[in-house]
């Protein structure tokens, strides 16, 4: 499972700068770059491996719990997509932000966990967002009342897609920006497809 | 805290209804300590993971390492099979080639001049027979010898029988040479 380390990517780090960034207290918030400069290091990997993860751990499993609704797949999703980071780090190339990779890796472990479940149930896209909001019903983890459900349920009526950008931006308030460079679209039709999403939400919500 | 503010704003335009009920919350709960739980079975399966296997490597080498020790260990042992066979076919032709050379020299050097044999039959000519004499040209005299005849030069029966002296050859033959050569040859 360990990355392979590049010679090149070995201790190019400044020694003072990595001393600093290991004796610094846990809960301190490290920047996308110290963690990358810990990680590049064979040394100090497991310790940027460890800030990572503690930077991005709570709002990458809301990300994921607000696609997959059950805490239990949500646990299963999250692990999955820090596996994966742990592997494909070192090949990470600071192209973007950070945290617009892992979302990235996020996102698509949910999406191909939820169509790997569709598959097995063999359900329609109604019946698959019945069958979701059946098991956050379901899940000792939710414990919302009957509007709450509902708006669950009609927020995983809405597309694949439209419920990412959704979710995002009403939850989350990501930028529309940051949206753009996660998913490669442009920022004015990731604000069209929100507006047309909270539409769509409402009308369902209002329905029932 | 801006951005916040400009989510809630555009909310508000699109939609007051899912912004109040955005305020009280999804119902989404979580199991305590979840996430240090969650941080340690992670570090577990990859960097525990990572540290059982190095150990297990300095043990015994993985399949990958051992096919790979293998494949170094075939290529030099047929690098070493070719090396061997490219000096022993050195060595079979090389050396022959000299042997066949240097005994053709020692041949050469042994195998006598005309001089050397017309010294050997004079000094030798109680132990020829006639017939061995007869074969020296006439013409020639003691000093020639008669290449050696291969098949292709060897005269044929009836000209063999022609070439044979005669009794009036050998007896003028006789008259020519000298009393010295005749009491030597007797």
């Amino acid at each position: 499972l360990r990355p392979l380390f590049k010679p090149s990517q070995l201790s190019r780090v400044k020694a003072s700068k990595l001393d600093e960034l290991q004796t610094a207290p846990p809960g301190k918030l490290a920047t996308d770059d110290q963690i990358m400069e810990l990680l590049r290091s064979e040394r100090t990997f497991e310790r940027g491996f460890r800030l990572l993860m503690n930077q991005y751990r709570e709002r990458l499993y809301w990300h994921i719990r607000r696609l997959v609704l059950v805490h239990e797949d949500a646990d299963d999703v999250l692990q999955n997509t820090f596996i994966k980071v742990y592997r494909g780090i070192l090949q990470f190339e600071g192209k973007s932000k950070l945290y617009t990779w892992l979302y990235r890796i996020a996102t698509n472990e949910a999406l191909s966990h939820l169509q790997s479940s569709a598959r097995n149930s063999a359900a329609s896209i109604d019946d698959e967002s019945a069958s979701l909001v059946g098991r956050l019903q379901a899940d000792s983890w939710f414990d919302g009342d009957a509007v709450q459900l509902q708006l669950q349920k009609a927020i995983a009526q809405l597309p694949e897609k439209q419920r990412i950008v959704f979710n995002l931006r009403y939850y989350e308030e990501m930028p529309y920006e940051e949206m753009a460079s996660m998913l490669d679209t442009s920022a004015g039709a990731l604000k069209a497809s929100f507006h047309h999403a909270v539409k769509k939400v409402e009308a369902l919500f209002k329905e029932t | 805290m801006k951005e916040h503010d400009l989510a809630d704003d555009e909310l508000k335009a699109l939609s007051p209804l899912l912004r109040d009920q955005k305020r009280k919350g999804d119902g989404l709960q979580l199991p305590p300590d979840y996430f240090d739980r969650m941080e340690a079975e992670i570090l577990n399966k990859t960097v525990g993971k990572a540290a059982d296997r190095n150990t297990a490597r300095s043990v015994a080498p993985p399949l990958q390492a051992r096919t790979r020790n293998l494949w170094v260990r075939r290529t030099a042992t047929a690098a070493a099979a070719a090396l061997a066979l490219l000096l022993a076919a050195w060595w079979f032709f090389k050396p022959q080639t000299a042997a066949v050379e240097a005994e053709a020299l020692a041949v050469s050097a042994q195998t006598p001049s005309d001089e050397e044999i017309e010294i050997y039959v004079l000094e030798n000519l109680q132990d020829f027979e006639t017939e061995q004499l007869a074969v020296l040209q006439p013409a020639a005299g003691f000093g020639a010898v008669l290449p050696l005849q291969d098949e292709t030069t060897a005269p044929k029966p009836d000209e063999a029988s022609k070439s044979e002296l005669k009794p009036e050859d050998l007896e003028r033959l006789l008259d020519d040479m000298s009393d010295e050569e005749l009491e030597e040859i007797l």
